[in-house]
């Protein structure tokens, strides 16, 4: 990956991420930044099918609820 | 970033042969000049045909392939054609190559069914399966944001459809904006954790079923998730059905605008048919009317004796009248002796009667009825006399000769207009317009019934999930055995849905303030006008030029349209993870010089590889060489070897 681009996706990404954290901090600090990144994270590489993204992100709420108890 | 190597053509519309382009790779400009019918739009197409296949006409109406290879080759037998374009993208090195050959046993084409497509995809000079390919095309230039890289300088225009929100090509070119700045990121994010909530919502309510301190709840929650789940399935289905409707609706529009000028002729001229047919019929009318009034025209040279003769008649119709009256009223006196006169209501005298008897001496009932008889006749003659006067007035007759006339005059103007217009539609298919135009209708009907049937899904949905809410707390209210795990799942999917059904509008919010920033520096830097201040963005990503008093300006030209379009595409490139070639045909065809040289300065700061295709009085190459100077980066000349063949040579004039 060119470093121009990949630079521009990583922007992107961040710009994102900034605007979803931001909105966690305000509105809705119990839940979890790393789960929120991760969900995210997830949807920006978005090379999987609907259903794949799906038990991705099942997977890691349960996973979050499992560490939580 | 994708950069264009190379583009080899082969037989591709005027491009007899192998020919080849090659372009620099480094930061710039190069111009492609070519006159008007040399091949700037197939060389465009080429680009589009190596990565979707398509070929587009001008507008946005996909070619026939059969029409695409070269007609001298075909003429020989030869048909088909392949383009293969070489390219770089993240420090890879591709190459594709598509091909349109006639399939096996056929010698000669005659329609799109009888070719194959076929391409393959090398990668570092490997070759790419066909899903790796077809991935790695997706991924480096997705056909639904091809728009801003590959497009017609005429169709600049369209992005004023994003001034409007009642447009479906606005909707669909705002929808491609965002598709290219990300914000699907957001939105399938947010639609996965909207599915999840409701499964997990759905899972509580299985959970509550099994408590029967709680299944009365659960119950009534998995009703009502059963009813949401074909409700969302109903509203799928209808948006599907109301997307294509808009997709075909944004076609036909564009089909129509198109053809605007036939439209508006073929109005006209069935305007002029129904006029027609109503002066005839007016004309009809006067004529009999006319006809009739002839018949008694000779009357005219009567006139005079018919007027002398009437007034004797009518003389002696008074003389006569007053005889038989004066017989009358005495003849009445004397049958009734001692009646009172019927004018004065007098007692009659003797003396008056001996007078009344000595006058009526003589007029015997014999004489009074010749009187009547010959009063009666001369009636009869005035009567006809009449008649002929009537008939026999001129200025009636002018009257109906000047209708039928006029009418005869605007008739002939008519039928002129008419036949001028029927020669100009000669050669149009009215049929396939008046289907363009009866799809259209049809389609807008579908479409509001689409729109209502969304309308109400969703109300029904709103209510179900007021319901379920409702519900849901007098639930959360109880314990369950597996009610409290089941709970926070919920909870969780509910709480991450929120957060980025927020997302989703403050990233538009943001994205809507970078656009409309690069797009006003862009603008600042290709206007003329200098009491321009800026852009002022809408919710569509639609741009308003903004005057130094704030006041928008509310209608612009054509030029200051593609100059606003350009701003955006400046503007998107900028902001778009993704970015590539912008291969423009023809951008400054309703262009001033002031403007095109300000593009010309301002191209290499929108995309750092451009392709130009123009014609020289277009962009004059000096202007190109001064304003671009180092940037230039390469001049490409379309030279005529015939009607149906051009050579791409480099220009070194």
């Amino acid at each position: 990956m060119s470093s121009a681009t990949k630079q521009k996706g990583d922007d992107q990404f961040q710009s994102l991420l900034d605007t979803v954290e931001r909105l966690r901090g305000d509105k809705f600090p119990q839940l979890d930044s790393a789960l929120v990144r991760e969900i995210l994270r997830m949807h920006a590489d978005a090379g999987a099918a609907d259903g794949e993204l799906a038990r991705g992100v099942e997977q890691a709420v349960e996973c979050h609820l499992t560490k939580e108890g | 970033m994708l950069q264009l190597k190379a583009l080899h053509v082969e037989d591709f519309g005027p491009f007899k042969g192998h020919q080849t382009v090659k372009l620099s790779l480094q930061d710039g400009v190069t111009v492609i000049y070519g006159e008007n019918m040399r091949g700037k739009t197939s060389l465009l197409n080429a680009v589009r045909f190596a990565f979707f296949g398509k070929v587009i006409g001008r507008g946005t109406k996909t070619l026939s392939l059969h029409k695409v290879g070269n007609w001298e080759q075909a003429a020989r037998g030869k048909f088909g054609f392949q383009v293969q374009l070489e390219f770089r993208d993240e420090d890879h090195e591709y190459k594709l190559t598509r091909s349109c050959r006639p399939r096996n046993g056929v010698t000669t084409p005659s329609s799109d069914d009888d070719y194959v497509v076929d391409y393959y995809l090398e990668k570092n000079a490997n070759v790419l399966g066909p899903q790796q390919a077809e991935a790695e095309l997706k991924r480096i230039l997705p056909e639904q944001i091809s728009r801003f890289f590959l497009f017609d300088g005429e169709l600049l225009q369209e992005y004023e459809d994003l001034l409007s929100s009642e447009t479906d090509m606005g909707r669909r070119i705002s929808e491609a904006i965002e598709r290219i700045l990300g914000v699907p990121v957001l939105t399938s994010a947010r639609t996965t954790l909207l599915r999840l909530k409701e499964k997990s919502e759905h899972r509580e309510a299985t959970a509550a079923q099994g408590d029967h301190k709680t299944r009365e709840f659960g119950n009534q929650l998995a009703d009502l998730h059963a009813q949401r789940q074909v409700l969302n399935e109903e509203l799928k289905r209808l948006e599907g059905e109301l997307e294509k409707m808009r997709s075909q609706k944004a076609s036909l529009e564009e089909a129509m605008k198109k053809k605007e000028r036939v439209a508006a002729l073929l109005d006209k001229r069935d305007t002029l048919e129904r006029l027609l047919k109503e002066i005839e019929a007016r004309r009809g009318s006067k004529m009999a009317e006319l006809q009739q009034a002839m018949a008694g025209a000779w009357c005219v040279l009567l006139v005079n004796p018919i007027s002398d003769a009437t007034k004797v008649l009518r003389e002696s119709e008074l003389v006569l009248q007053n005889n038989l009256m004066r017989a009358e009223v005495l003849h009445g006196l004397q049958a009734n002796a001692a009646s009172e006169c019927p004018a004065c209501l007098q007692k009659v005298s003797p003396e008056a009667r001996k007078r009344i008897e000595a006058s009526i001496h003589g007029a015997s009932d014999k004489e009074r009825a010749e009187k009547s008889r010959e009063l009666a006749a001369v009636r009869r003659k005035l009567a006809a006399l009449d008649q002929h006067a009537g008939a026999g007035r001129s200025d009636v007759l002018r009257i109906l000769w000047d209708a039928v006339e006029e009418a005869a005059v605007d008739h002939a103007a008519k039928q002129s207009e008419r036949d001028e217009i029927a020669k100009q539609l000669e050669s149009v298919d009215e049929e396939s317009l008046r289907k363009t135009k009866a799809d259209f209708e049809s389609t807008i009907r579908h479409i509001d019934v689409l729109e209502r049937g969304v309308a109400k899904t969703r109300e029904a949905l709103d209510q179900n999930k007021s319901d379920a809410e409702n519900i849901q707390k007098r639930l959360d209210k109880l314990a369950g055995a597996n009610l409290g795990a089941e709970r926070r799942r919920r909870e969780l999917f509910s709480d991450l849905h929120r957060l980025f059904d927020d997302a989703v509008g403050a990233y538009r919010e943001q994205l809507r303030k970078r656009v409309e920033a690069d797009a006003t520096r862009h603008f600042k830097a290709l206007t003329t006008e200098p009491e321009y201040a800026g852009l002022r963005i809408n919710d569509s990503y639609g741009l308003t030029i903004v005057h130094q008093d704030g006041a928008d300006i509310p209608v612009r030209s054509a030029g200051a349209e593609h100059v606003v379009a350009l701003c955006l595409m400046g503007a998107l490139q900028n902001n778009a993870p993704l970015r590539g070639p912008i291969v423009i045909d023809s951008p400054f065809g309703r262009l001033d010089r002031g403007h095109t040289r300000n593009i010309v300065r301002a191209l290499p700061t929108m995309s750092k590889q451009v392709v130009l295709l123009v014609y020289d009085d277009e962009l004059p190459p000096d202007l190109a060489r001064n304003e671009l100077k180092s940037k230039l980066r390469g001049e490409w000349r379309l030279e005529r070897r015939s009607a149906r063949h051009t050579e791409l040579v480099p220009r070194k004039d």
